[in-house]
Parts: structure tokens; C-alpha cells; sequence
């Protein structure tokens, strides 16, 4: 696998390139939004509906998705996550949504988001965009669109850095955790 | 994020921070309510015990659709036609419940102390929902919110509470809050109705009520028992409403952003006539609707978390 | 107009002097000292020889109506009133019904009014009926027109209730006025208890009847922090209780009646009613206490505590007659006599009905200042005179100073300016 790309150009470039991978998918535009998981994939959706609007001079829905409250393991952690608001400001049924994240790895993020949209209407499809795929699935889960494919070994988590401001697209931090 | 408390028992309890956490967490929950499917999967599998020992439908109906909104499972036992009716101890009835594994017990009781003691003693969350006079921390946080909410801010906001303090848990509790955010608070009422000690309590005191109606930007009326008047708290329903009612004149006075509270049930035509409580001030049913929003965030926080981990 | 000649005792403003008073549009204009000019065109009341006294204010008194009017009306109290130089009547809230809402309080000033004498200032109830057991609508009452409240005629019995009574009172700034009895002490006593009472064969009424409520309310009044006049004090106990109080800072006063400076339950040996009173005549300990009480300042007033009785209902027995005795055209000579026979200063006692309840109360009056109400009271301190029923206005007559010799006559009262009352 290649070196894992870390500063904000980089990773500019991989938005870059997905947006190219997007446009050549998806005929119709009428019908898409775009929804960003809290907080990398917020991050990640603004930065392509951006180039998007540009290539195809209209605007396109965009929608933050807050996953606290359907984690599956909520009860049993020992420190639990913070509830932020979810904001999604179009109508969710006959959508084909696009749903963002950061990074794709076990699958039960992903299950939580799908269950919070489909709690809130009823899409016509979605589709599912990571930055990062790193594997170690543990839900039959896979994503329509991969900016890239990684290797990384257990104890590291691989995340989008926090941004103060939501429009420019930061880097990526590798950071040791114990499991 | 850490949550220290596995109980809510009172304000008193909590830091300025901790409130803050609360408030800002309920904005979340609030969407909840709003949107078709009015359920999260949070506390699924979480059953939530409610024991009120004393008459109440608005509070219970509230901390029951916050549960259920949350996923969580409910039982409501009350007072009357219980064991407790039949001489059981409260004590005995508690550990009862507990063999039965509940995770949360939403606790109403008439006598101070109780929901105290329930947490030393029992290992699943306890809430107070009211106890005695002592304290009714959700109504003050939910009052809390309400004010941010149409404010913005509670730092600096003055606010009057009016009625019957001394027998008020509600007004207790706001007030501990209120101050521990950086709020002000006059309270307002005929001698009898201050608590003897209230002048250490670091709020401004007032016995009229017209001064104070131009100068607040939150006026909370607390309900006025008719019983009060047989134990010489005040003379009668029509002096008490005329010199301590929220009616139309003072409404007319009040600031032009100040705005009108009430935990409710109203007494109406005593401290409270239709213009103050339907009027555009009023955000007595906003009150009600965040009620909901911030008892599931006192669940969600005291559940959340696996509470035998040290 | 001018007052012209008199000697000026004002206690409110230190004067005892020759001094003229020049009266205008119901309000004291000026005060000069005697031999000035007089403006031609100008009424003027000659004085010389006379005592020019602020108007005196009676905080004590029962006009008996609404509901008793065979006993004793406003109009005719209001006449007996300013025949003793009273021009402010405080009447209690015992009538029928009682003054505890404002509909009563505005018939009653509607009545003063009308009789357009003296100046009439109601007293409302503590409780609602004076049954002791729910406030009566204090606040309504004073927008009304009262300037005090009181039970008096009964007692409030319940320590509970008088202290929600005190701090509810103070809510409206509302000076209370408490009748000290215990009830349940007094029995079915009908004068001191004594060896005098034993020996005629009368059930009496302790001492300690007065004293505990006294030594209650002193308490109440000190814990709350609210002030508490307790009216008509008749024993030496009382006034002991009373005295430490004031010692330790307490807001707390006090006011005892001519009859209790001048008279003992020796009088009762005559079996007449017109000696029952309540609370009762005490004995020659008592009365000295008291009166020295009124010469140290320890009682801040003397109140009539006028309570006409028809003379079918004190001709009763003994035991069955109503309490309380008329004190309006005595008040005045009564002073006179203690000044008199016990060398008490007279400005001390004028004090004791002019500037002190005015204080007490919180109302307007009791002194001859510039820009004062023209109450005005003219005295012949020389006359000599007694006492007969004829010369009695209130409808009763229910006295036991009949036949007495007096010395000191009232000869004009001014209220606002205007002759109320004048033997000319």
C-alpha cells in the first residue's frame, strides 16, 4: 500500500479526484444530497459539494448527521459521546443521498448513520463515500465511492484533523489508542 | 465526554459547567420531538422505573415520553392502590423494585430527602422529580433552557419569581441554578411567603410587585394554593390577585422582551389572568415541549455510560 | 384667621409659650409669638388665659358603627369627640360587621364624612369576622383607608396566626395593634382578680391574662422583626415586660387608658358597671406603676378606648353587664388631673396624645407646625366644673367620672381650621 497521504493538499487532491469519480456516476444531479457525518465526514462533504457546485453550476442539499444517539455499544463504554445536533435541511424522501464519512473500518458507524436517515424519512438511495478504507470490517458494509484503501495496524485510528473553520479542508492525524 | 453523576438529586449537585452541558445537550434532543419518527434507539433494552408518590400528570407524562423517546422501557407505579397505600415502607418498596433490575428510578415523593437517600443506597440512577419543598432540579433546568432559549444567554438576565417561595421547590431550584449561571433573582411576595433565612440566600427580595414588573426579563408566576389561605398565608384569591396577579396592566408594563413563566397547573384569575398566559410573552407551553427535550438528556447522560465502571 | 393670646403647648416641637396662630385654608400658616399686629379683616380667637394644644388624636376608640348604632354612632362619637378636644378618632374594627374589607372601610369614612367633624381614621381587622382564623384583606383595606389593623375586642389567640398576622401587616407597611388576653386565663372573670374579687364574690381575671399575650407578642415582634403596639396595658407586669423589651432594642409600644391612671377595682365595691371594664381595674400597685410608666416614657400613649354601652345593658348585674366605659369628654380633664395631683409635667402627657400617636401610627398630626393640619384644641386650664349627664354627646352615658369635679375645661375645637366644638 502506498504511504498514507497526510497534509491538507494532499488531501485536497483526493476530494479532487473523487468529485471526478462522482461526475462520471451520477447522470442526474436533481435528485442528489449530499449528508456528512459528525465531524470528518461534515468536513469532507462540504469540500466536494464546493467543487461539485462549480463543475455543475447548481447547488446541491447539504445535510450534518449526529451518530451518538445509534451506536450500538452506547451502554457499554466507559466514557460515551457527546450529543451534537443533527441539521438537515431538505426533505430525505426520494433522495439519493450521499452519505460521507472520514474513515470506513468496522462498518458499525456507517449501520448508525443509515439507521438515524432512515429515522427521518424514507431515501430513495444511498450511496456510501469514504476518504479511507482501512478494512477490518465487522458489518457487511462497503462503500460506493473510496478515495483510498489503507493498511493500518489495530492500535492506530486514522481520523481528519478538528478544524476551526468549516471551509478549508485540513489533514489527517495518525494517532496511537489502546483498544 | 464524562458525566460524574450517576444521580440527579438536586441542583445544588451540579457546576455552573455541568448546567451548561445539560442546556446545550437539549438542543439536540429537542429535534427529537420535532421530526416525524419521535424515537432514537439510544436506551433501548434501559428500563426506566417512575414512582410517583405524589398526584402529578405533567411531570410524569413528561418523564415517560422522554424515556420512550429514548427507547427506553417504562413503568409508572403511583401512589394510590399501591403497597405503599397498604403501610409498605418506601424503603421496602425501593428495594422491591430494585430486585427487578430496573436501570433508572424517576423518583416524585412529598417529603424531603428521599431521592437522597435512594441514591446511597440503590446502585441504579436515581432522578428527583420532586421532593417536598427541598428540590425540583428538571423543572429548573427545563426553565433554565427555555430562558436561553428566547434569550440566547442566562448570564446577566434578571429574573423575578413570584408566588409562594416558601413552599416552593420549584422556586428553590431556580433560584440555586439561575445564580451558579450568572443570572439575577428578585423574589416577590407578601411577608408570609418568604422563607425565614431568605435574606442569605443572595437574591433581592421585594413585597410589591409593580416595581419589579418593568425591570425583569423573565417574570415566573408559581402557583398559589387555595389551602394556604386557611393556614394565614394570605388573606384571599381576590387580594392576592390584586396586588400580586400577573393581569393585564403589569403585562402592559413589563419590558418589551421580558417574558412570562409558569410550571403550571395555573391557577387562572389568581396569579395569572388570560393575557399574561396567552398572550405573545407567554412561553408557558414552550416550557412544557422543552420538558421533554431536557428530561431525555438527564436520562441519556445518567444511563449513558456503563455505571459499575468506577 | 388668628388664634391670639394663648399659651402654645406643642410637645412635637418643644414649645410651651405665649404664642399666636395664624390659621389658613384648613393648614397652620404661621406661628408668631405673642403681641404682634394683626392684619385688619381677619377673624381672631382670643386666647388669653387659654391653652392653644395641637389637636388631640384618641388611637383608641369605638364608634359602634356599622351594627350598634342604638350604643353610638359616628356622628354623635364624632360630637362627643370634639366636645374633648379630639380631632382624630382612631375607631376599631369590632363592629357589625366587621371592618375587614374594604366595602366597611369606605362606609365608614363615607359616615365621618357626612357628619364632617372630626377626622375619623379606621382600624381594619387582623382576621376576617375577628374569628381568628383566616387574614382579613389587609392590603384592600389600607387602599381603602385604614391606618392600622387590630382584633381588638378579641385577642388573637393562635402565636401562629399573630405571626403571619405581623408579617403580612408589614408587607403593606401596616402598623399592628394587638389587644392582649388570654382567654382561656380570663375565664368567665369579670373584674381584677384579688382578695377584692373573692370578697364580693366576683370571678376575676388575673394579672397573668395580660401578661403572657403580652410577653407573646413581645417575642413574635422581636423574632419577625415587625413592630407591635399593644394597646389598653393595665398591670405592673405588663409594663415590667414592656420595659425590658424596649431595654433589648425592640420595636415595640404601648398605650393605657385614663381610667387605669386615675381609677382602681376599689369602684367595684359599688357593684355599678360602669367600674367593668377589659381589661379590668387593677389595683393601686398597678395604677402607680402606670403612672410612673407615663412619667419615665415607658407608655408612649394614653387612649380612651371609648366603648358606649346602652344604660339598659349596663344597669345589668355585675356579672352580666358588657364591658368598657365613654372616655371622649374625659380624656383632656384626666391629663389635668394626673398634671395636677401626681406633678407630672403636662407637656409629657400632651405628648402622650398628640406627637406619640401620631408616631406610633405613622399618621399626619399631633403638632402645630407651619403647613400642619389646623387641628387646634383650646383649654381653660382654670375651670372648675363636674361632670353630669347632660353634658354628655355620645348616645350612652356609660361612665363612672359622673359627678366628678374637674379642673380644666376644653373651649373650642378646630378641625382643619374649622369650630367643630365651642362653648361660646
Amino acid at each position: 500500500m502506498a504511504e498514507i497521504p497526510r497534509g491538507p493538499k494532499e488531501i485536497h487532491s483526493m476530494l479532487v479526484r473523487l468529485t471526478e469519480e462522482l461526475m462520471k456516476s451520477i447522470s442526474a444531479w436533481d435528485n442528489v444530497a449530499f449528508i456528512g457525518v459528525r465531524n470528518g465526514g461534515e468536513l469532507i462533504a462540504r469540500g466536494l459539494v464546493k467543487l461539485l457546485e462549480e463543475k455543475i453550476a447548481k447547488q446541491i442539499p447539504l445535510g450534518v448527521l449526529d451518530i451518538a444517539l445509534y451506536r450500538d455499544d452506547l451502554t457499554r463504554r466507559k466514557f460515551y459521546p457527546e450529543v451534537r445536533s443533527t441539521d438537515i435541511p431538505f426533505v430525505i424522501d426520494h433522495k439519493d443521498i450521499i452519505l460521507v464519512d472520514d474513515v470506513l473500518y468496522t462498518g458499525r458507524s456507517v449501520r448508525a448513520a443509515i439507521d438515524h436517515i432512515v429515522d427521518l424519512g424514507r431515501p430513495g438511495r444511498i450511496y456510501l463515500l469514504v476518504l479511507f478504507d482501512r478494512g477490518g470490517r465487522e458489518l457487511p458494509i462497503q462503500a460506493d465511492f473510496v478515495g483510498m484503501k489503507i493498511n493500518l495496524p489495530d492500535e492506530q485510528v486514522i481520523k481528519l484533523e478538528a478544524s476551526a473553520d468549516k471551509e478549508n479542508i485540513p489533514g489527517v492525524i495518525i494517532s496511537e489508542v489502546k483498544r | 465526554m464524562n458525566w460524574p453523576h450517576k444521580d440527579l438529586i438536586a441542583i445544588q449537585d451540579l457546576t455552573s459547567e455541568e448546567i451548561h452541558t445539560i442546556l446545550d445537550m437539549s438542543k439536540s434532543f429537542k429535534e427529537i420531538s420535532k421530526r416525524d419518527i419521535k424515537k432514537v434507539p439510544a436506551l433501548r433494552g434501559k428500563t426506566v422505573v417512575l414512582l410517583f408518590y405524589e398526584a402529578s400528570t405533567r411531570t410524569r407524562l413528561s418523564f415517560e415520553l422522554a424515556a420512550k423517546r429514548l427507547s427506553a422501557d417504562t413503568m409508572a407505579l403511583s401512589a394510590s392502590g399501591s403497597s405503599f397505600a397498604k403501610g409498605e415502607t418506601i424503603m421496602d418498596a425501593a428495594l422491591n423494585i430494585m430486585a427487578m433490575s430496573p436501570d433508572c428510578i424517576v423518583i416524585r415523593y412529598p417529603y424531603a430527602g428521599l431521592p437522597k437517600k435512594l441514591a446511597q443506597e440503590l446502585p441504579c440512577s436515581i432522578i428527583n422529580a420532586g421532593d417536598g419543598t427541598h428540590e425540583h432540579p428538571s423543572q429548573a433546568l427545563l426553565d433554565m433552557y427555555s430562558m436561553q432559549e428566547h434569550f440566547g444567554k442566562l448570564d446577566g438576565l434578571h429574573v423575578a419569581i413570584v408566588g409562594d417561595i416558601l413552599h416552593s421547590r420549584v422556586a428553590r431550584s431556580n433560584i440555586y441554578g439561575l445564580k451558579k449561571v450568572g443570572a439575577h433573582v428578585t423574589v416577590v411576595a407578601p411577608k408570609t411567603f418568604l422563607p425565614v433565612g431568605v435574606e442569605t440566600w443572595g437574591v433581592n427580595i421585594a413585597t410589591a410587585f409593580d416595581p419589579v414588573v418593568s425591570e425583569a426579563d423573565v417574570i415566573m408566576m408559581l402557583r398559589v394554593q387555595k389551602e394556604r389561605i386557611h393556614e394565614q398565608y394570605f388573606s384571599g384569591e381576590r387580594e392576592y390577585a390584586y396586588f400580586y396577579g400577573l393581569n393585564k396592566k403589569r403585562v402592559d408594563k413589563m419590558k418589551p422582551d421580558a417574558i412570562i413563566m409558569h410550571p403550571g397547573p395555573m391557577n387562572r384569575g389568581v396569579e395569572i389572568t388570560h393575557d399574561a398566559a396567552d398572550g405573545s410573552r407567554s412561553i408557558i407551553l414552550n416550557q412544557v415541549e422543552n420538558g421533554v427535550a431536557v428530561r431525555m438528556t438527564l436520562l441519556y447522560l445518567s444511563l449513558g455510560g456503563n455505571v459499575n465502571v468506577d | 384667621m388668628w388664634i391670639k393670646g394663648g399659651r402654645l403647648i406643642d410637645p412635637a416641637n418643644n414649645r410651651d409659650e405665649q404664642a399666636d396662630i395664624l390659621i389658613s385654608d384648613g393648614r397652620i400658616e404661621d406661628i408668631r409669638p405673642t403681641g404682634g399686629l394683626t392684619p385688619s379683616g381677619e377673624e381672631i380667637i382670643d386666647a388669653k388665659g387659654l391653652w392653644v394644644l395641637p389637636g388631640l388624636i384618641d388611637m383608641h376608640a369605638h364608634l359602634r358603627e356599622p351594627g350598634y348604632e342604638y350604643k353610638e354612632d359616628i356622628a354623635s362619637g364624632s360630637q362627643a369627640a370634639a366636645a374633648g378636644g379630639i380631632t382624630t378618632v382612631v375607631c376599631m374594627a369590632n363592629t357589625e360587621p366587621v371592618n375587614d374589607n374594604p366595602s366597611v372601610t369606605q362606609y365608614i369614612l363615607k359616615k365621618a364624612s357626612s357628619a364632617g367633624m372630626v377626622r375619623v381614621l379606621p382600624v381594619g381587622a387582623i382576621t376576617k369576622g375577628q374569628q381568628g382564623k383566616e387574614l382579613a384583606e389587609m392590603g384592600l383595606m389600607k387602599e381603602a383607608g385604614i391606618i392600622a389593623v387590630s382584633d381588638d375586642g378579641r385577642p388573637v389567640e393562635s402565636a401562629s396566626i399573630m405571626r403571619r398576622a405581623l408579617e403580612y401587616a408589614s408587607t403593606f407597611s401596616l402598623p399592628v395593634i394587638s389587644h392582649c388576653e388570654d382567654k382561656n386565663l380570663a375565664g368567665s372573670g369579670v373584674m381584677n382578680e384579688g382578695a377584692l374579687s373573692s370578697q364580693l364574690g366576683l370571678a376575676g381575671i388575673p394579672s397573668l391574662t395580660e401578661e403572657i399575650m403580652v410577653s407573646r407578642d413581645v417575642l413574635l415582634s422581636q423574632y419577625t422583626g415587625v413592630p407591635v403596639h399593644i394597646t389598653h396595658i393595665s398591670t405592673k407586669g405588663s409594663l415590667e415586660i414592656i420595659r425590658a423589651a424596649k431595654l433589648q432594642g425592640a420595636k415595640v409600644t404601648c398605650d393605657t387608658t385614663p381610667h387605669h391612671l386615675l381609677l382602681t377595682e376599689e369602684g367595684v365595691r359599688t357593684y355599678n358597671a360602669n367600674y367593668k371594664m377589659n381589661p379590668p381595674l387593677r389595683n393601686e400597685a398597678d395604677r402607680h406603676a402606670l403612672i410612673e410608666g407615663v412619667r419615665m416614657n415607658l407608655i408612649d400613649c394614653i387612649a380612651t378606648d371609648h366603648a358606649p354601652h346602652a344604660r339598659d345593658e349596663k344597669d345589668l348585674d355585675f356579672d352580666l353587664a358588657p364591658f368598657g366605659i365613654i372616655g371622649f369628654q374625659t380624656l383632656l380633664p384626666a391629663l389635668m388631673k394626673l398634671h395636677l395631683d401626681f406633678d407630672i409635667d403636662f407637656s409629657q402627657l400632651l405628648a402622650c396624645v398628640t406627637k406619640n400617636p401620631a408616631k406610633v401610627l405613622g399618621i399626619e398630626g399631633g403638632k402645630l407646625s407651619p403647613g400642619s393640619r389646623a387641628d387646634v384644641t383650646i383649654f381653660d386650664p382654670d375651670a372648675v366644673w363636674t361632670l353630669t349627664e347632660e353634658m354628655i354627646f355620645s348616645k350612652s352615658r356609660n361612665t363612672p367620672f359622673i359627678g366628678w369635679t374637674f379642673t380644666g375645661k376644653v373651649v373650642r375645637t378646630l378641625v382643619e381650621g374649622r369650630t367643630v366644638y365651642s362653648t361660646d
